[in-house]
This record gives C-alpha cells, structure tokens and sequence, in this order.
C-alpha cells in the first residue's frame, strides 16, 4: 500500500535535503571546474605542436571509453593500492570532473569550430593578438552555440552524481536509501528523491533558457524575421483547421 | 613621373610575392609601390590571384617568398643579428595595427551593437576606455551616414549599412592604409552607391587605398591608378584613363571586352 503519510515524511526529511544540496553542490562544483580544463583540452586538441595534440586525444579517448562507475572506483578504491588515497569528496570530485571535462571538451570544439573563419580574420586584420581574438570574437559567439549541450550536460551531471553514491558520498540517493531503511518505505522514499530531482532539473532549465537569452544577444532580434514567420504560419494553421 | 610626386612617402612596397596552394600557384611574383593618399584599383578575371595578393599585404596569407613592406617596415618578419626571421602571431598582430580591411562579407562581429564593432579594436587592441572610445566610434557612425543605428546589432542592418559600421571599424584603428576586399561584391546593387559614395570620401581625406573590385565606376571617379591582376602576375598598371582606353596587353583587351 501507498502511504502518503510516508512519502510526505520523505519529502520533509531533512537527511533528504541536505542531500539535495550535496547533489546540487556536487554538480556544481564538477561544472565549474570541468569547463575551464574543458577549454584547455579543446585548445590541446587544435594545438599546431603534435604531442600536445596525442595528450589530449588519448585523455578524452579514455575518458569516454570507460565508464565513470569504474573510473570512479579505480579513483576512490584503487589508487590506494599503489599510495595515492584521497577523500571521498576530493575522489568524487576528481572523478566527475576529469570525466565530465572530456565531453565538455567536444562541446567546446563545436562551438569553436561553428564560428565563421571571417570572425576570427576580421579580428586580426584589427591587429588583435591570438588570446585576444579567441577571448573577444571567437569565445562569445562560440558560448551561443554551446549552452544548450552545454546545459544538457549539466542536467544531466545533476543525474549522474548518484553514481559518487558507490563511493559513499552522501548525496540524494544515497541519503534516501538510509533514510528508506528506518521504515522500509521504498517507493514512496524513492519517489520523493525522484520529485528532488525533477525540481532541481526544471529549476536548472530555467536558469538555461535565461542563459540561452543572454548568450543570444545580437541572434534573432531583427523584428522583421518574426514577423515574417507568423505571416508565413498563420495562414498555413488555417487551412490545416479546414 | 614628376618631382613632387615622388617625394611622397611609400606607404606599400611588395615585392616579387608568391604563394602556392598545393600544386597550384596562386600569385608568380607580384610587385607594387603604392604612394602615400593613392587610391589604387586591383581588377582581374576572378582566380587570377587579386584578393590573395591583397590578403598578404596584412599578413592574413603568408606570402611563400617575397618581401611586403609597410610605411617601409616588413611585415611578417623581423630582424634578428642581421638575419631576417619569421615574427610570432602576437608581433604580426602589433604590425597588422598600421592596415585596415574592408571584407566582401563584411565580417561584423554579430554579438557586438554597431557601436561597440566599430570601438573593438581600440577597446581591445589599444586598451582605450571603453567610453572614450565610443565616444569616437559614434563620430564614425555620423561620418558613414549611421549616427542613428549605434545601438542596432548587425542582423537589424541592411548589408550596404553593415558594410559602412564595417568602414567605420576599420577607421577607428586610425590606419596608414585600407584594403578593400571586393566591397560591394556582397551588395544589392541599390546599395552599392552608399558604400563607393563613403569610400570616395575617404580619397578626398587623403586616405591611401588598395581596393580589388569590379566596380568600373568607381575605378574611373576615384581610381589613381588600375592595376590588372591574372594569371598571378600584374599584367598592366596605369592611370584608369589610359587603362580603359589604351590597354597595352592583349589579355587586358580580352578581360575588358567581356566585362564592359
């Protein structure tokens, strides 16, 4: 039987928010740290200089290719083994991020890669030198294409710190599943941990969609070019309706 | 020529310039001297080497042999125990500061208002305030006609009106010289005589330009000099006069009669 009184107590509980928070604090942290090395490793990978090229490849060939499940306990569990012991959060963390990072990394390539090469030539016909042309031209307009994936990515790294879970980090689920074993109340316990998780996605869309906007500046803002798509779309919606 | 017109500085000098593509070779030794004020007209069969030629003059192409010289320094190289040696992007850069271009895609920076484009490179390059230097990108605007677009992004503009932010950022690094990468190429024709009109003001300001175009009109208003580009060689330089209606070389006749 489903008890409402449960799933109420679940929701209430405040082992369930600080774990919230934990989660929240995770994703965040990973984020802001995975974007930057991110950046770098995008700019390894265009390097003119061939090992710096290899280097990078190979970290984001490995990171990809194995899971962060294992990568996670090999961090946490089995670097020990051979004298290198960290904390579960600085192993949580490290794990996230090295991972996280990888894919980002290809975001960031995109991105760079979308920008027109006019861009990059008319900044330099400026007299712009390169980080400057990177960082005033290139970068902005490389933000715009990627914050969709890149707020994908973090939708889906707010999911993914569960795993940090096996290594006892106590974020959501790990905190619903004691709190589940005073009671034996699963589904309603996991079905709050669910709604925890459903908010902290939508909050974070919204946080995207503003974003989106303010990456966008100078995009789509021609009132002509929406005008232009109504006209066109009205009249279509009509004959549909007959 | 005369006296007095020698003794107006060089502001370009290149020199037997070359550059291949593969197995292709784009430009076999193009030489030119332009004087400091001149307006001069680059005009050639599209592949012959015109817009590449113009490109090494700021370094954007590397040339594969050749000198090319700027108000008498050399661009792309430096001097080192008496050895010439190639410069680092970051030097270039500083070099690139004397030379402005014009793109035939106008190549505004699309997230940036009409006035903050043409404050870039003094905001970005010579670390001006922010507000000074809008303060003169807004004289550039009123100077190309725009003083009531400043706030307008470039997708609000029409392409003749971007085309002059794009005139107007390029003047606002105060350079020696202009390059003009077919201008009006871009253009519906209604807009083309907005653009050549700011360009002909600029001759009349003394400014030096080297403009690769087709425009004929303007090669014969405001042109000092046409120089015919093909095959990766120049083939005739002279006066627009004598070039339209006394060309020495026979492919000059043959460009002439299938583009007038």
């Amino acid at each position: 039987m489903w008890s409402w009184d449960a799933f109420f107590s679940f929701l209430s509980n405040p082992q369930l928010i600080q774990g919230a928070w934990t989660t929240i604090w995770l994703t965040t942290v990973s984020m802001a740290l995975a974007l930057p090395l991110a950046v770098l490793v995008a700019l390894g990978r265009a390097s003119r200089i061939a090992p710096i090229r290899i280097v990078t490849g190979f970290y984001v060939w490995l990171m990809r290719g194995t899971p962060l499940l294992v990568q996670l306990v090999i961090i946490y569990t089995g670097l020990p083994q051979v004298g290198l012991r960290l904390g579960v959060i600085s192993a949580a963390l490290t794990g996230l991020v090295l991972n996280e990072a990888a894919y980002l990394s290809e975001i960031v390539r995109a991105g760079v890669l979308s920008v027109a090469r006019g861009q990059s030539e008319a900044a330099r016909a400026l007299g712009m030198p390169p980080w400057k042309v990177f960082r005033v031209v290139v970068m902005p307009q490389a933000l715009r294409v990627m914050v969709p994936p890149l707020g994908n990515s973090f939708n889906g790294l707010l999911k993914t710190t569960t795993l940090v879970s096996v290594i006892s980090v106590e974020e959501l689920l790990r905190r619903t599943q004691f709190a589940v074993q005073t009671n034996f109340r699963v589904l309603e316990g996991l079905t709050a941990a669910a709604l925890y998780y459903l908010a902290m996605t939508t909050l974070w869309g919204l946080v995207q969609r503003w974003l989106e906007v303010r990456v966008g500046r100078g995009h789509q803002t021609g009132p002509s070019r929406s005008r232009r798509i109504k006209r066109a779309t009205v009249p279509a919606l009509e004959l549909e309706a007959r | 020529m005369t006296v007095e017109k020698t003794a107006v500085p060089l502001v370009v000098e290149a020199r037997q310039i070359r550059k291949s593509y593969g197995e292709v070779e784009v430009l076999k030794g193009i030489d030119l001297t332009v004087r400091q004020g001149e307006v001069v007209l680059i005009l050639g069969p599209s592949g012959g080497g015109k817009s590449t030629f113009l490109r090494t003059l700021n370094h954007l192409e590397t040339p594969d042999s050749g000198a090319v010289s700027i108000c008498g320094e050399r661009i792309g190289y430096g001097d080192r125990a008496g050895r010439q040696v190639p410069l680092r992007e970051r030097r270039i850069a500083v070099q690139r500061r004397r030379t402005g271009m014009v793109f035939q895609q106008f190549n505004l920076f699309p997230n940036m208002t009409a006035l903050d484009n043409v404050a870039s490179g003094p905001v970005h390059v010579n670390d001006v305030p922010k507000a000074e230097a809008r303060a003169a990108a807004r004289e550039l605007l009123a100077m190309v006609g725009l003083a009531d677009k400043t706030g307008s992004y470039p997708a609000q503009l029409s392409g003749g009106q971007q085309q002059r932010v794009a005139i107007a950022r390029a003047l606002a690094m105060r350079p020696e010289l202009l390059l003009f990468d077919e201008p009006t190429s871009a253009l519906d024709p209604e807009m083309v005589g907005e653009v050549l009109d700011v360009m002909v003001r600029l001759r009349e300001e003394g400014m030096t330009m080297i403009v690769v175009s087709h425009e004929m009109g303007f090669a014969r208003a405001a042109a000092d000099r046409v120089v015919f580009i093909a095959d990766g060689l120049v083939v005739e330089d002279k006066s627009p006069d004598l070039f339209f209606s006394a060309p020495e070389h026979e492919r000059t006749r043959q460009f002439l009669e299938r583009i007038l």
